[in-house]
């Protein structure tokens, strides 16, 4: 468990530590968070990557104890000086919205079909900070001025279905910061948006981290999301955190061989077309009672025997403060000789640059 | 001697010279039987080609008969419940408007009787399926919501209720309690629990794992909120759809049970009870069991069609957001 040097000696804001959560199912029980350790300080921006099913968002809902009641959780939160895990339900429920909020992938699916997007924004402030009548009405406005709505005040009276999925993906971020949470968890808040949309939406999500100083936890697949918008990254697979780090030192010397595969994965603009696609072979991990070993081995082309019978654990990597990998045969410098073909995209002004300062082959 | 409780109307109102596809299966003809859950569970035909014409007419009669039962009091009508001056059994007359269907057995206005049986019946259902729709609901909120043990016990009482021969259940009912309409409408509410907290149940088991279930949890909405502000505003669609046509099927239960002799007790008026005294004269003076029968016939016909085109704009909307 590793803490941001940078951030000084502050009390970390959440310290998550051992979290695990399985789910019985009929084919067995699902390993879907295992053993992940991360600290979050006030204020920092820490990303989440990986593939469908490595655990992504089954993590965001155990930091926040909103699990289904089949789950079965291990480990410890501990938010604000309090254990999560601990709290009963009730206990729970004063937390969730005014100190921890979350923005959900789908704004389609997450907002209230049948109620006005105002009343939706004014329950959390009735709950948790008592608003209400007019009071409540006046920080909606203020609220969907903030996120970029125009016409707020006229706004608060539409449905859901009137308006367009940015701007409803907006109202679910309005409503997540109403009461000024402490952390704001995004799960893939961008990808059912478009590209100019997702652009306008993290932008967002960075000023309003900025104002309310509010840590930001924001889950994606999509490495150039992260790529200058956060400051550490976890790169998860089959429930593991294969990688953490700060965000710069992962693009720019990636150590564990699936990190690297997805920077390799991206397609740059500069290369000629037809270019193949350096995609990873095999599918997602199956977390149903796995097997002993790196989760990764079976798709990972510098895979050892030692790979299939130990499980690695999280270790420094040397040189390269807060950035930790677990693996037996990293990737160990880009420029030299390394099976996997890596190049590093520049990364720039909050997007991965289409141009790649080296190619290595 | 076919009564007008038999639960297929497509057979009984089709209009002549148009053609619509019979979606429902034809039903077996029980004498003065009631399948109310049975005819709720059919879907609605589909009626292309008969256009607005019925809905008007259906909303017409619908509207004329709750008039009547709300007015009742203040037409010029005999009271129902004493013979008039005019003597038993007469043909109907323009004279006076208690003349107007003319008089029943023992002398009474058939107009009146009519009229009063009007608010009885329509008295006796909205309340019947207002009581259906409140404690169903619930019911089916909390098993849906919930799940688990709770859920299997409201299952099996649901089921139970279900499996049971109506007319035996509402007889059975009918016989604990004294006879008067507060235990009519009792036994007609507990037929009516069953389908309406299945609806809803079922409606909640889809709604409760969507989305914004889980965005108003985050936010901290505790379980009761998050049932009857999140989820029931959802499920509402679907109950109205319905209730219309429950009425419908509540009404006709009402006029199977009085024609029985188990339903409002004498001397008030029901359609029903109306049928079963004219029985003995059908050869002599016929209109005393067709005048109570029609008015039976089109208010069921009307509150089924007005119920299909609620269905038809419920589902019109729910595939339009």
């Amino acid at each position: 468990m590793l803490t941001n040097p940078e951030r000084g000696s502050d009390e970390p804001l959440l310290a998550v530590e051992g979290l695990r959560t399985r789910f019985p199912t009929e084919r067995g029980v699902v390993h879907a968070v295992d053993d992940v350790s991360f600290d979050l300080a006030r204020g920092e921006r820490l990303g989440v990557v990986g593939e469908s099913g490595s655990g992504k968002s089954v993590l965001a809902r155990s930091v926040m104890r909103l699990l289904p009641s089949a789950a079965w959780s291990a480990g410890s939160v501990t938010f604000g000086g309090r254990d999560l895990m601990q709290l009963s339900d009730d206990q729970a429920r004063e937390i969730w919205g005014s100190e921890i909020a979350m923005v959900f992938q789908n704004p389609m699916t997450s907002l209230n079909p049948v109620m006005r997007i105002g009343r939706q924004i004014t329950e959390s402030l009735e709950l948790h900070e008592g608003l209400q009548g007019a009071a409540a009405s006046d920080r909606a406005v203020a609220l969907l001025r903030m996120v970029g709505i125009p016409e707020p005040a006229s706004r608060l009276r539409s449905y859901p279905h009137e308006l367009s999925g940015g701007m409803r993906q907006r109202v679910g971020i309005a409503i997540a910061i109403a009461c000024s949470p402490k952390l704001l968890i995004a799960d893939e808040p961008t990808t059912a948006l478009d590209v100019t949309i997702q652009r306008k939406i993290l932008d967002l999500l960075d000023r309003l981290g900025r104002e309310l100083d509010m840590a930001l936890i924001l889950i994606t697949h999509d490495l150039g999301v992260v790529a200058g918008r956060t400051d550490r990254l976890l790169v998860m697979y089959g429930g593991r955190v294969v990688e953490q780090g700060p965000t710069a030192a992962l693009f720019r010397r990636p150590r564990h061989p699936y990190t690297a595969s997805l920077l390799a994965a991206v397609p740059r603009l500069h290369q000629p077309s037809h270019t193949r696609l350096a995609a990873i072979p095999g599918r997602p991990v199956d977390v149903v009672d796995p097997a002993p070993g790196c989760r990764f081995a079976p798709r990972c082309a510098r895979a050892q025997a030692r790979c299939t019978e130990e499980d690695p654990q999280l270790a420094p990597a040397p040189g390269s403060p807060g950035h930790a990998f677990a693996c037996f045969n990293p990737v160990e410098d880009p420029t030299s000789g390394s099976t996997v073909p890596v190049e590093r995209p520049r990364v720039r002004g909050g997007s991965v640059d289409a141009e790649a300062s080296v190619v290595v082959s | 001697m076919a009564l007008p409780t038999d639960q297929s109307p497509t057979v009984a109102d089709a209009e002549p010279g148009t053609t619509e596809e019979l979606t429902e299966p034809a039903v077996p003809r029980r004498i003065a039987a009631v399948d109310p859950i049975g005819a709720l569970m059919q879907p609605p035909t589909s009626r292309r080609s008969r256009g607005r014409l019925g809905f008007w007419l259906a909303a017409a009669w619908i509207g004329v008969v709750a008039l009547a039962a709300v007015f009742a009091d203040v037409l010029p009508l005999h009271d129902p419940n004493t013979f008039t001056d005019l003597g038993p059994r007469v043909s109907p007359g323009l004279g006076r408007m208690d003349e107007l269907l003319g008089t029943d057995v023992i002398g009474r206005s058939v107009t009146a009787r009519l009229v009063y049986g009007a608010r009885q019946s329509l008295t006796i259902g909205v309340v019947a399926v207002s009581v259906a729709v409140v404690v169903g609901s619930t019911l089916g909120l909390v098993s849906g919501y919930f799940r688990g043990k709770l859920d299997e016990v409201i299952n099996v009482v649901l089921d139970s209720v279900l499996a049971f021969p109506p007319l035996v259940l509402l007889l059975a009912v009918a016989s604990i309690g004294q006879r008067s309409v507060t235990t009519l409408i009792a036994g007609l509410a507990v037929l009516g629990v069953a389908p309406f907290a299945r609806l809803v149940r079922a409606n909640t088991l889809s709604l409760a794992d969507r989305e914004f279930v889980l965005a108003a949890r985050s936010m901290g909405a505790s379980n009761l909120r998050i049932m009857f502000r999140e989820i029931l505003p959802n499920v509402i669609p679907s109950v109205v759809s319905i209730v219309v046509l429950f009425m419908a099927t509540i009404i006709v239960a009402e006029g199977s049970l009085s024609f029985l002799g188990l339903g409002v007790p004498p001397p008030d008026p029901s359609w029903g009870s109306m049928v079963n005294e004219g029985r003995q004269y059908l050869r002599d003076s016929p209109l005393l069991v067709f005048i109570p029968s029609a008015a039976l016939l089109f208010t069921v016909m009307s509150l089924r069609r007005l119920g299909e085109q609620v269905q038809t704009r419920v589902a019109r909307t729910r595939s339009n957001t």
